[in-house]
């Protein structure tokens, strides 16, 4: 391996690791996320550091060359989170969904407890005060505007 | 829970995932043992009937439609703990584990010394074995030494207390789940930490979730998680 490709996987490899213990400092990532990078960062340096290592391994399984060892080495790496990153990503969006098919069930549980029944009697009584509130509002809105009340405004009546 | 609030400030916090055949056992030991003390269900998503059961016996619970696991239970509990002002919350397993009469013991301990943490520890009466599990202990304990130079005889215990000192952060950041890890982080980070002896019973239904493949990620996540990641935070 080249020196200037030692140097330049180990100092990415540093970057990597000061950058995770910022946002871990942060509490912006989890900890069970961090081991994988600090494991990768800690192989990489270790290669770079002995190449004596990749150059056994480039041995044994035929490779032409040990930087194509590295390379292929980060690129499983790369696969396996990949691959794993697909199956949380999977399991979150179950979550959110049932989440929120969850939260519209109990809105419309709610909307049902709301409904009451109301005396009918009773229901009259509001609605003809309504009635009254509506009508001198109008009269008052008649007077500034010189306007016609809208006919049939005032029947309406809300009952749940 | 609201209305009439029991005479001491602790939340016995009980993260419930299918428990519906020790719920029972566990509120009715809780109620003999500690009537002084709140406790809170919280039901992580059960599939089986335990929601039906707390809903039918009138237990204190909280229902999480999804299920989290047992940090984010726990951390649900938790925040509760905390937004209704309790001064102490305990950690305590649905599955009929833990023993309530031992959390009296916590409290008192957790307020003489001025504790943030109080574990119920099961090595300081009983001898420490050589059992797979024993050895996986020793190993988390000696990672919290070298980290925090602090000696922790039962750190995989689950039954801990926590004062609200270090409440806050347990109830909402991140990384702090209910775990030895988070012993050591809190240690690190200034806390007092206590032991009391406990009893604990043998699990009565169901198989731990710790099996040989899980434990050996569990304690390689633990170890790594003490001695690497809780260095660079």
């Amino acid at each position: 391996m080249s020196a200037l490709l030692r140097i330049i996987l180990i100092s990415a490899s540093a970057v990597t690791c000061v950058y995770i213990s910022r946002k871990l400092k942060k509490a912006q990532v989890d900890t069970h996320d961090t081991i994988f990078w600090i494991l990768f960062s800690a192989v990489l340096i270790l290669v770079s550091v002995f190449p004596r290592i990749a150059d056994r391994l480039a041995q044994t399984l035929g490779i032409y060359s040990t930087e194509n060892t590295v390379f292929l080495i980060i690129i499983f790496a790369l696969l396996l989170r990949v691959f794993l990153l697909t199956i949380r990503s999977s399991q979150i969006e179950h979550r959110v969904r049932v989440l929120v098919e969850e939260l519209a069930i109990r809105e419309k549980e709610q909307q049902a407890k709301k409904k009451r029944w109301v005396k009918p009697e009773m229901t009259v009584c509001e609605t003809r005060r309504k009635e009254a509130d509506g009508s001198e509002r109008e009269k008052r809105a008649q007077a500034k505007t010189g306007a016609k009340p809208a006919p049939g405004l005032t029947d309406v009546s809300w009952r749940d | 829970m609201e209305g009439n609030r029991a005479a001491e400030p602790l939340l016995i916090i009980i993260p419930a995932y299918n428990e519906e055949n020790t719920i029972c056992s566990v509120v009715e030991d809780i109620r003999l043992h500690c009537p002084q003390f709140d406790y809170l269900i919280v039901n992580d998503g059960s599939t089986d009937r335990t929601l039906e059961i707390c809903m039918e016996h009138g237990f204190h619970v909280m229902n999480l439609p999804v299920n989290l696991g047992l940090a984010g239970a726990f951390q649900a509990g938790m925040r509760y703990a905390f937004r209704k002002g309790y001064q102490y919350a305990v950690q305590f397993d649905g599955d009929g584990q833990h023993l309530a009469e031992y959390v009296p013991a916590m409290l008192d301990c957790a307020r003489q010394n001025r504790y943030d943490i109080v574990i119920g520890s099961r090595y300081i009466q009983g001898e420490k074995g050589f059992s797979l599990r024993e050895i996986g202990s020793r190993l988390i304990g000696f990672c919290i030494l070298i980290t925090t130079g602090k000696r922790i005889k039962d750190p995989t215990s689950g039954m801990r207390m926590y004062s609200v000192s270090v409440m806050k952060k347990l109830a909402m950041q991140m990384n702090y789940d209910p775990e030895p890890d988070t012993v050591a982080a809190l240690l690190r980070g200034g806390a007092s930490c206590g032991e009391v002896p406990v009893r604990m019973n043998e699990r009565l239904y169901g198989a731990s979730y710790l099996t040989a493949a899980n434990s050996m990620k569990y304690m390689f996540y633990m170890c790594t998680s003490i001695l690497v990641v809780h260095w660079l935070r």
